[in-house]
């Protein structure tokens, strides 16, 4: 009785050990290790999106600026792609917020009021926000010497006029080529790192991201940025990009 | 800026690609014409910063001119701070001493005459297409009615509904990727940049050599009855290319060009070998033979080759500077041979390119 009483006292001993090690060890190192000391805060960059293709397209929103009506988006709409049209840029406020995974932006009359530089204001403007966001530069204009700059930013273009399964075919490429979740958690990093936020901070950030994923706990994102509690455009960009890596695994 | 404005405008003798020039104003130094053997001046070409000095072995003083995409070295010029030209010389030479700071002004002239050049050519170009504007929207709509068109057949997605369609409606569609690649073409004449816009994919050459031998199928044989044939060299599987989208005007350049310059009767055959971490794609077809002279230069912009003119009326010499500047974008280039043992002006053509596979 005696032995089994000592093994218990022992065992709660080295377990009281661990958890106070560990705390100190995190603590000190910045590291988000548990009490098996494996690092949750790494797991989130091993973590795999379990969403087929054909789930992810009806995810993924895309919106389409366009004065023109020459995209197809009834065609796309009925193949189960969810995509809103807008003759020009309506809420300036919705793409900053990532609330787009995909803008095909056009060029000309989308724009100009708001943008001296129309279509290109908006996208530099994007782009310099949330690195991450992909654009699509559909325009008639990839002809035009002055406006080199816009097919040069984007992350793909689709020329004016193109059919139907050639643009489907460029979306679907996109979306298996650069919507997954590690291109975002990159982008998080890069700007955090940018930002001069420490390491420790990031690790916790990537913890917190993961248990939010793992936990389904809904992430209070101004307690996880706090940090940036000052700087509200950065703690935008922040959300937005965190926001779009939970959209994997919801 | 070209050479001619750029001679009709400058003071001062110059040497653009290692000819020398004069000015209306001032003849080149004899010394750098006749006497200089070493031409150490000429090294400043290797040089990319917008101006650049060099004082050469004989003394003299020279200045590269970085003028959009030409380089003008003036030369044989003797500053007003020049201590290596003894006295004498210079009192012979009086009139290639100058000021430096009218250089300076000369070059900043030169500068704000090519930014407007450009200013003007880009406002240029965007007048002159505006239609070229017009005629894309008009094929928007054009586009749309061949989709409704195609989407009320039946079947699930519109792939199947294409799919599962009469040739009639396949042409008619197929016609669409025509047209956007014919206008594609134009982007380049104009925006020779837009060849490498977007992001590079993943093609395979054959297959795409494959698609356009089908959508040229019904015209190659209306024409003269020329046919198509497509070999892949051993029946082996060629690899995968990753390649911008302007890729795909490659084989309808090759092939339109083969078709427009090939006897009756004949065959085209296109040959694509895989070789070790690259394709090889080869054109072939009986038709005039290009001179000895112009192999090179049928590549370049707008020229026609006097045996090309005389065997058919078609084409204005831009798609082969196209082909060649895309494939220049994938670091790769098109040669041309032809048949060497054949004495007649009509024989074996072959247009020829590798690209890298993985």
């Amino acid at each position: 009785m005696s032995e089994i009483l000592i093994g218990l006292i022992v065992a709660a001993g080295g377990s009281l050990l661990n958890f106070i090690s560990t705390k100190t060890y995190n603590e000190i190192t910045g590291s988000s290790k548990n009490f098996m000391w494996g690092d949750s805060a790494n797991k989130i960059t091993k973590l795999k999106a379990p969403l087929e293709f054909e789930e992810l397209k009806k995810r993924i929103r895309i919106v389409v600026i366009d004065d023109e009506e020459s995209f197809p988006v009834p065609l796309f709409n009925t193949e189960g792609y969810n995509i809103e049209k807008w003759d020009k840029v309506k809420d300036y406020g919705k793409l900053e917020s990532g609330a787009y995974d995909i803008i095909v932006l056009d060029i000309k009359g989308v724009a100009e009021h708001i943008s001296a530089d129309d279509g290109l204001g908006v996208l530099e403007s994007l782009k310099k926000k949330n690195p991450a966001q992909i654009i699509i530069a559909y325009s008639q204009h990839s002809y035009d010497l002055s406006k080199s700059k816009f097919w040069e930013l984007a992350d793909e273009k689709i020329a004016k006029p193109s059919d139907f399964l050639k643009m489907k075919n460029i979306i679907d490429n996109l979306i298996n080529t650069k919507f997954k979740p590690e291109r975002y958690i990159q982008t998080l990093h890069l700007l955090l790192q940018n930002n001069n936020v420490n390491k420790k901070t990031i690790k916790k950030i990537d913890a917190d991201i993961y248990k939010a994923i793992t936990k389904k706990v809904p992430p209070i994102w101004q307690n996880i940025f706090s940090f940036a509690s000052n700087r509200p455009e950065l703690a935008n960009q922040l959300t937005a990009i965190s926001a779009t890596i939970l959209k994997f695994f919801r | 800026m070209e050479l001619e404005l750029f001679k009709s405008i400058t003071k001062y003798p110059f040497i653009y690609k290692e000819e020398f020039f004069n000015s209306y104003e001032l003849e080149q130094n004899n010394t750098c014409l006749k006497k200089c053997k070493e031409k150490d001046c000429l090294k400043l070409f290797r040089k990319d910063e917008t101006m650049s000095e060099y004082v050469c072995s004989k003394g003299f003083d020279s200045f590269l001119l970085i003028v959009g995409e030409h380089k003008y070295l003036i030369n044989g010029l003797i500053l007003d701070t020049n201590k290596i030209i003894s006295k004498e010389r210079k009192d012979a030479r009086k009139d290639w001493i100058i000021h430096k700071n009218s250089l300076l002004l000369f070059s900043r002239k030169i500068a704000e005459i090519q930014k407007n050049l450009i200013k003007r050519e880009n406002e240029g170009s965007e007048k002159n297409f505006s239609i070229f504007h017009d005629f894309k929207t008009s094929m928007s709509i054009f586009f749309n009615c061949t989709q409704d068109i195609v989407n009320k057949l039946p079947g699930n997605t519109f792939e199947e509904k294409l799919d599962n369609s009469d040739k009639v409606y396949k042409d008619l569609y197929n016609s669409l990727e025509l047209i956007t690649s014919q206008l594609g073409m134009i982007d380049v004449i104009i925006n020779p940049k837009s060849i490498s816009f977007g992001i590079k994919k993943e093609i395979n050459i054959y297959k795409l050599f494959n698609k356009v031998q089908i959508l040229f199928g019904h015209l190659s044989t209306k024409k003269r009855n020329v046919n198509i044939e497509l070999i892949s060299v051993d029946g082996t599987y060629i690899q995968n290319s990753l390649c911008f989208e302007s890729i795909e005007f490659i084989p309808l350049i090759l092939l339109d060009n083969a078709l427009k310059y090939s006897s009756p009767d004949s065959v085209i055959t296109i040959e694509i070998r895989q070789l070790y971490r690259k394709a090889k794609i080869t054109v072939k077809n009986i038709g005039p033979f290009v001179s000895d002279e112009n192999t090179e230069k049928i590549f370049d912009k707008f020229f026609r080759d006097e045996s090309a003119i005389n065997f058919s009326k078609e084409g204005i010499g831009m798609g082969l500077w196209i082909a060649q500047q895309i494939l220049s974008a994938h670091q790769t280039r098109l040669f041309y041979y032809k048949d060497t043992k054949e004495f007649r002006p009509i024989g074996l053509n072959i247009l020829e390119f590798e690209l890298p596979t993985y």
